[in-house]
């Protein structure tokens, strides 16, 4: 099988499960989950195959899809060491998830639907990873926000999740103004929006320096929406309305990934305006430390999982703004494992406390789910950046290169890691030590297996995969000495510090017991503040009630009262002027005669004037 | 089948017409064999009309199946039918909507004889209009077009439905007023004393001042039933009184037949004109674009809401028209195809769950999602095409638009972008509104839509996916026609 063929299957075979649902087939629920499982064992078949059979120097394929004399559109696969790597990650994770929904959604009766929609999600995924053309990544990218949307609205009834969904579209739509505006500056320039021929022109250095950094920055819009970065970033906590899956899916290997990946992408463009990346990474750190704060304080499970996605994002966003490829992208490789653990065991707890609440969930659940137990220890041991485990690896490798870029951002991810370290302790001491802890019957069913395999498989994962950083470098084209850690500096010294600060004051706050509320709630102006979410979301809703609502009213009363107004008017104005004319046409000859009179007189008195 | 595919534009158009005059001869009371008649002659229109798409020559830019014959050869005046590229998609959609607008409306049971043959005597305008060649007829096609739209709103409407119609109907005649000196003017000051539009665009006149006042007669005429901007209140208001089908045949084809006589009479024949007319148009266009979006969000009743959704997305088409770029052009002729298809999807969704719950106020309404689960999608499949989804028709429309815009008029361009967020404004929040949320308890037993009644919205969302995955199919066949338009306009 060719390379060309394994990314049509990687892309169609989902595709086809979604139409197959849309055409009917939802009749059949089971075999629509049967189906969706066998394309996503395809895909990620086809991913891994595309990875490890890549030729040296990648390979390029593309047909035109929308041609016109202006400029030209195409369709077709990039695969080199970045594309392939993430389709590996998208379709290991989607097959996951999706044997993970078997059980989860075994009892829902629209499960066809649902497993439709995630089908149509990995297709537009994959669109992105391994599209040849920047106007093809738009299409998908579009498709990526089509599809969350229908997920994260999937239970729409309730008006929470019909609400969510909306929220996560709007939002990301006004980052894909940016990324719009950016596409056709370039494509006004070159004709066509192949990725190499973005590569090259940025290389070959043809455009002013303004041009570039307004490219950049538009681009970095849409980025910030799609990977939830400030101020765009107020959708994906209220994500979480949908399914457990779906947010799983959505934050660790898609969606989310789409923004980060994009940037890797085109990384020498972003690079290529000092003022562009110097931005991005302010913008990258300061987002960080501002979705780290709220993690700590908020009280939602899925929720305060939902924050750190936003904050270890804008350490890949770091990673990658300083400079980094490796770096960047490999924590966005660790990150799609351990978050997707964290998010699928999160759905055990949930499923069995019936309630997100993290204190409920301590209290009625904790350790008697040990799987749960299981996942969630992994996984916030590999998100606190504990030595060893994958998010240590990752996140060090970020850091290290932030270093280089300046000690005001350097310190504030340090600082970010610190906090990393106390929610994702919090977290673990909240759920699974509350010393007043209800026993209740666990109620084991066999849609139970399904989901509890695969905690523990990715449990697994996430234990190895922090050690794959040089294989990983080496894929992407770059030496393996690029994800060296070296054990022995300043730098590692410095994250130990921030974990043992971070995740010492957890235990002290959560670690023994009684007093529940944890150290922030002594300040309660600033817990007030971080659990609002530093007012960005009042921000947000302020401008949809008084800015576009105005603009709304605005316009209906320019429409009612003037427009509409004005040509009611004229007919009005006619219809009276009708009338007028009318009433002198009434036969009588008298008022005939005295107009006449009148005129004539007039006239004379005009002659007589001369 | 030689015979046939000579004639073949004249036997497109004289489908409604016999179909008028058997459906005359019929008995009132035998309502399903009127129904019958409208729908093998709407039937057998499409089936052409695909026929012409298949026989159309993409090379070329000349006309083709043309078709002549003289009439008042002393006055100039000639039947000359004909297509190219630019009206070839017009005709099919008119197929289309025609078709399914037909099916639509089985379930009529008020005056139904009278009801299809106004219908079938405004499609033979429409026809009529997008393959004339010469001025004369293009005009008596447009009236034959317009004037039905009247009683068809006033007689079988609903909200407001004397006014809505009277309101249109002014507002049309108005334009024809602008229009009918226009095109006299044409055939006057070119000094040819012909109303041979292919003539007419060949000669070397030198309009001068009086191109610039024609061509703003034209586009203010053509453009009141394209609902340029400010002239647009009688759209929404008559989409509003009408009845489903109308409605469909009203945004499908009607408001497209404005934008196409801006196109085929404005800027073919006075391209000069044109170019500086074009910031205007484009300003115009774009206050379309987002005042039409805006005042759409403040909607409280589904069908005013896409009636101003529809000024939005005409606004798309001027903008593209108004860029004198192949891609430009292009997409604004893709848009006026894909905005028929949607809108008519669009209103033929509305018509039902407004049939069934008898109102169309948004806040009434809520959790359909659950009861009719088919009306549901179909609208949901509008909607996103509405909002430039791709993979949707419209998605390649406003793309090639939006990036021609930019390089032209880069602000405008890039505020014409922002109506996408607009956009998206407007039709999720009817979707989160109507179809989501808790199912009432008033609409709970409400059925969806019937087997027999699926076809004809399974033809317009297919035809918005197969446009939306394959663009190719429309973009041949306009290649070479817009760009002998764009050589023309450069000068």
């Amino acid at each position: 099988m060719t390379l060309n063929a394994w990314a049509d299957i990687a892309i169609g075979a989902p595709l086809a499960v979604f139409f197959a649902m849309l055409l009917g087939m939802r009749a059949w629920p089971r075999a629509v989950v049967g189906l969706s499982l066998l394309s996503a064992l395809a895909v990620a078949l086809a991913t891994w195959m595309m990875a490890l059979n890549l030729p040296e120097g990648g390979f390029t394929s593309s047909v035109p899809w929308a041609v016109t004399d202006d400029f030209s559109v195409s369709f077709g696969y990039r695969l080199t060491g970045l594309s392939t790597a993430m389709a590996c990650v998208v379709g290991t994770i989607h097959l996951l998830v999706q044997v993970y929904s078997v059980g989860y959604m075994a009892d829902d009766p629209h499960k066809a639907r649902f497993f439709g929609t995630l089908s149509l999600f990995a297709t537009a995924m994959l669109g992105i990873v391994l599209s040849a053309d920047l106007a093809q990544t738009f299409i998908a990218w579009e498709l990526v926000g089509l599809a969350s949307y229908l997920l994260i609205g999937f239970w729409n009834a309730k008006p929470a999740a019909a609400q969510a969904a909306k929220k996560a579209f709007i939002m990301t739509r006004f980052g894909d103004l940016g990324l719009f505006a950016g596409l056709a500056l370039m494509v006004s320039r070159l004709g066509d929006l192949k990725i190499d021929t973005v590569l090259l022109a940025v290389e070959a250095n043809t455009w002013e320096p303004g041009f570039v950094t307004a490219i950049g920055l538009c681009l970095l819009c849409g980025i910030a929406g799609k990977s939830a970065q400030f101020p765009l970033h107020t959708w994906l906590p209220d994500a979480m309305e949908g399914p457990t899956p779906v947010s799983s899916l959505l934050h660790s290997a898609t969606m989310v990934a789409a923004g980060v990946y994009l940037f890797a992408l085109l990384q020498p463009l972003f690079l290529a305006s000092e003022f562009t990346a110097t931005f991005a990474l302010g913008l990258a750190v300061f987002t960080a430390l501002l979705a780290a704060t709220v993690a700590c304080v908020e009280t939602d499970m899925k929720r305060v999982l939902a924050w750190s996605s936003i904050s270890q994002l804008s350490f890949m966003l770091m990673g990658l703004a300083a400079g980094s490829q490796v770096a960047g992208f490999f924590h966005l490789v660790t990150h799609a494992g351990f978050k997707c653990l964290l998010f699928l065991s999160a759905g055990l707890f949930i499923h069995a406390a019936h309630t997100g609440d993290l204190l409920a969930i301590g209290r009625k659940v904790g350790r008697s789910a040990p799987v749960a137990a299981l996942g969630l220890v992994v996984g916030c041991v590999a998100l606190s950046g504990f030595p060893g485990f994958a998010g240590f690896m990752s996140k060090e490798l970020v850091l290290h290169a932030v270093h280089e870029q300046g000690m005001v951002f350097y310190s504030g991810a340090l600082l970010t890691s610190a906090l990393t370290a106390y929610y994702a302790f919090r977290l673990v001491f909240l759920a699974l030590f509350d010393p007043e802890r209800e026993s209740v019957e666990a109620h084991p069913s066999a849609a139970l297996k399904w989901q509890q395999g695969v905690v523990v498989i990715l449990a697994v994962l996430t234990l190895g995969i922090g050690w794959t950083g040089g294989d990983l470098a080496r894929h992407l084209g770059a030496s393996a000495d690029e994800a060296h850690i070296h054990w022995m500096s300043s730098g590692v010294a410095f994250a130990m510090v921030a974990l043992v600060l971070g995740a010492g004051l957890a235990f002290v706050d959560f670690g023994r017991g009684g007093e529940r509320a944890g150290s922030f709630a002594k300040f309660p102006a600033m817990h007030r503040f971080f659990a609002s979410g530093w007012g960005v979301d009042a921000f947000w809703r302020t401008f949809s009630d008084v800015g576009i609502a105005g603009l709304t009213r605005l316009a209906l009363l320019i429409d009612r009262g003037a427009i509409d107004r004005t040509v009611d008017g004229t007919g009005a104005a006619t219809k009276v002027l009708g009338g007028v004319a009318a009433r002198m046409q009434n036969g009588r000859v008298q008022l005939y005669l005295s107009i006449a009179l009148g005129l004539l007189a007039t006239g004379l008195l005009a002659l007589g004037a001369m | 089948m030689a015979w046939l595919d000579a004639h073949i534009l004249t036997i497109i158009l004289m489908c409604p017409v016999v179909g008028l005059g058997i459906v005359m001869l019929i008995h009132n009371g035998k309502d399903l064999l009127i129904k019958q008649v409208a729908a093998v002659s709407s039937g057998l229109s499409l089936v052409l009309s695909l026929r012409v798409w298949a026989l159309f020559d993409a090379s070329t830019a000349e006309l083709q199946m043309v078709e002549r014959v003289a009439w008042l050869p002393s006055a100039g005046i000639n039947y000359i039918v004909g297509v190219d590229g630019l009206s070839l998609a017009m005709v099919l959609l008119t197929g289309i909507v025609f078709f399914t607008g037909v099916l639509t409306m089985w379930e009529l049971t008020n005056r139904v004889k009278e009801y299809f043959a106004f219908t079938m005597a405004l499609v033979a305008g429409v026809f009529g209009v997008f393959i004339s060649q010469d001025l004369f007829f293009f005009f008596l096609f447009y009236e034959l077009a317009v004037l039905p739209m009247y009683l068809l709103i006033a007689i079988w409407g609903s909200t407001r439905r004397e006014f809505a119609a009277m309101k249109l109907t002014l507002f049309l005649l108005a334009g024809s007023a602008l229009l009918f000196p226009a095109l006299i003017g044409l055939a006057h000051y070119s000094g040819l004393n012909t109303f041979d539009m292919t003539l007419l665009a060949e000669a070397d006149t030198d309009w001068g001042g009086m191109g610039l006042i024609l061509f703003g007669f034209i586009y203010v005429g053509f453009g009141v039933l394209a609902g340029i901007f400010p002239f647009h209140t009688w759209s929404p208001i008559g989409h509003v009184a009408a009845p489903t089908a109308v409605s469909m045949l009203h945004a499908g084809v009607l408001m497209k037949l404005g934008a196409y006589g801006v196109l085929r009479i404005g800027m073919i024949i006075l391209p000069e004109a044109m170019g500086s007319w074009a910031p205007v148009i484009a300003v115009l266009a774009l206050c379309n674009i987002l005042y039409g979006a805006f005042v759409a969000l403040g909607q409280t009743d589904l069908k005013y809401m896409i009636g101003y959704s529809s000024v939005s997305h005409m606004g798309v088409v001027m903008l593209g028209l108004a860029t004198m770029t192949h891609a430009g052009i292009s997409g604004a002729i893709f848009q006026m195809f894909a905005h028929g298809i949607m809108t008519a999807l669009f209103f033929s969704c509305v018509g039902h769950i407004y049939d069934r719950t008898h109102t169309r106020e948004i806040s009434r309404l809520g959790g359909l999602f659950h009861t009719m689960p088919r009306a549901s999608t179909l609208f949901i499949i509008a909607g996103m095409a509405g909002i430039g989804v791709p993979c949707l028709a419209s998605f390649w429309a406003e793309f090639l638009v939006f990036v021609a815009a930019v390089k032209t008029w880069p602000i405008i361009g890039i505020l014409a972008i922002c109506g996408l967020v607009a956009s998206a404004l407007f039709v999720l929040r009817v979707i989160q509104k109507t179809f989501f949320g808790p199912p009432l308890e008033a609409w709970k037993d409400l059925p969806d839509i019937s087997n027999g009644m699926l076809p004809a919205r399974l033809i317009l969302a297919g035809t918005l996916l197969v446009f939306g995955i394959i663009p190719g199919l429309m973009l041949t066949n306009l290649d070479e026609s817009v760009r002998a338009l764009v050589a023309v306009l450069a000068g």
